[in-house]
């Protein structure tokens, strides 16, 4: 079926405007992982709300700080609203994050405020990325963001243009979420007794061509 | 006309005798400077208001009255008590003043010292060409000084304003919202005055019922002058931290400062507005608390939580691309 047709065919039904929407076809921000990017078309959208979920030590963070690194070489304003108060400054300068481009904001567990906190950021406008770190929350307390709350963020990250990235344990944004990919830890990787990486499978939750793309991270 | 007052120490005392003759007066750190035109009709001539100034400063000092600042000033630092310099008279005059009285740079001293030029007529009488070539620019700038050939104005003192406005309530005020309303009055004056001036810094003293007063104190990351913008964020920092017994009196204080001038670029990245961000940021700290919003700043030690939380400035200048990117394609 058609849009033409598929408009009609709800218009014969409901007796209220329909249309469809035009997306902007903006530039997205790539992670600096040739196969990873290649799956997502380029990147992590602008103007839309990506989704990363995965287990802990599943390089996450890691391909999180990456995206945000690439942003800030872009000249974009950037900021991580810690909604579990677990981002460490340290970690991220040692992965190449110019910490002092950075708006941190750490809500110490607190899903709601960091909820309020993004709302707040998106609406403000200007930010070109907003990672909203949920992964270190109880599930139970992200669970309890509603879905007109996921609506209200989408719509704002449409408007403002601006990327909003999600880091959730387990799949949250359902049909809100532009890209939703999940990474699952594959193996450890050792030099001795030492653990030198950690290697990732990366599968996308949407409909694309390609399923799956494989990165490890250098310690 | 000037008048120059050289007394060491006494600075005080200097421009408190000033002040009495002129309001136009140019501090130094050892002496003062006025202008003394016009006032020949109440003193009479300058030998005249020499001898009034004396009388008034009252204490031991060097007094040069002369047609240009910088004479006066070298006047009355190279020649004891009472000078008063005709016009046309100033090289003559200052012609036997030791050189290290005119400043200027250590290399153009050392220079003059090694061709035996120790006095302010010996380098006068310098040709200004050969001047020009060996000492450049700033050679030939004090070669006229020291001919007495200064054109300058006075650097004024300048008073230190004071943009503020208060209110004295009839009755006491316990709700935020009744407060934010004087507020907001308070803001307009005082933005009122500081036009074109902006501010970065708003203390509201909050006089209250038997307890001591509550002073709530905004500092802005950038330079702000929307009272709109201003009333929100001073809503929520008072909101944040509640005076706690009811308000007598209300007094707004800006600091002020050069507003803010930026020129984006066309390709620039987008960045927040300022004072839109500012606002923003407010309601955040609201939410979640003054330290734990800012760009962290790494401390340079090993113990743990090493870093300090910054106010947050976004920068949207791209910077060299830095080798971040740490993954590598698995096999």
């Amino acid at each position: 079926m058609t849009p033409a047709q598929l408009s009609q065919h709800l218009r014969s039904h409901f007796d209220v405007p329909i249309g469809f929407r035009e997306y902007q076809n903006r530039r997205p921000y790539p992670c600096g992982i040739a196969a990873v990017d290649e799956l997502l078309g380029g990147g992590f959208p602008r103007g839309a709300v990506s989704e990363i979920t995965g287990n802990q030590s599943s390089n996450r963070t890691a391909l999180t700080v990456s995206i945000l690194a690439h942003a800030f070489d872009a000249g974009e304003c950037c900021a991580w609203i810690d909604a579990g108060g677990t981002f460490d400054p340290e970690s991220a300068a040692e992965a190449g994050l110019r910490l002092e481009q950075l708006l941190w904001i750490n809500c110490q567990g607190q899903a709601e405020a960091a909820l309020k906190a993004a709302d707040l950021l998106l609406h403000g406008g200007g930010f070109g990325l907003i990672v909203f770190d949920l992964a270190d929350v109880a599930e139970a307390a992200v669970r309890r963001i509603s879905m007109t709350s996921w609506f209200r963020l989408r719509r704002a990250a449409e408007e403002t243009g601006t990327a909003l990235i999600t880091l959730t344990p387990t799949p949250q944004t359902r049909s809100f979420s532009a890209v939703c990919v999940e990474l699952k830890r594959t193996k450890s990787l050792w030099r001795g007794k030492l653990l030198r990486g950690l290697a990732s499978l990366l599968e996308t939750r949407k409909h694309t061509a390609l399923r799956g793309a494989s990165f490890e991270s250098a310690l | 006309m000037y008048c120059c007052v050289f007394a060491p120490g006494n600075l005080p005392i200097l421009l408190d005798c000033a002040h009495r003759f002129s309001p136009l007066v140019e501090e130094h750190p050892d002496m003062v400077v006025f202008d003394i035109r016009g006032l020949e009709s109440l003193h009479g001539p300058p030998d005249s208001i020499a001898r009034a100034v004396e009388r008034e400063v009252g204490i031991r000092a060097n007094i040069a009255i002369a047609s240009n600042p910088d004479v006066a000033v070298h006047a009355a630092r190279g020649l004891p008590g009472t000078t008063v310099i005709a016009p046309g008279n100033e090289a003559a005059v200052l012609a036997p003043l030791s050189l290290h009285l005119l400043g200027g740079s250590p290399d153009i001293a050392l220079s003059l010292d090694l061709w035996g030029i120790r006095t302010f007529g010996a380098f006068a009488a310098l040709p200004p060409l050969g001047v020009a070539a060996r000492l450049g620019a700033e050679g030939v700038a004090l070669q006229e000084l020291a001919r007495g050939q200064g054109h300058r104005r006075l650097r004024l003192r300048d008073e230190q304003a004071v943009f503020e406005a208060s209110m004295e309530l009839d009755s006491p005020v316990e709700l935020l919202d009744s407060l934010c309303f004087i507020l907001s009055r308070l803001l307009d004056e005082v933005l009122a005055k500081l036009a074109p001036l902006a501010t970065n810094e708003l203390r509201v003293i909050l006089m209250l019922e038997q307890a001591p007063a509550h002073v709530t104190t905004l500092r802005l990351p950038v330079p702000m002058s929307d009272s709109k913008a201003l009333l929100k964020i001073l809503h929520l920092e008072l909101s944040g931290n509640p005076p706690p017994a009811p308000i007598v009196k209300v007094l707004l204080r800006a600091e002020p400062v050069e507003p803010r001038r930026t020129q984006r670029g066309l390709f620039a990245a987008s960045a927040p507005d300022p004072e839109r961000l500012e606002t923003t940021l407010a309601r955040v700290r609201h939410i979640v608390g003054r330290e734990n919003v800012g760009s962290p700043y790494l401390l340079n030690t090993h113990r743990p939580d090493r870093f300090v939380m910054h106010p947050f400035r976004p920068q949207t200048v791209p910077a060299a691309t830095s080798a971040h990117t740490r993954f590598f394609a698995a096999p």
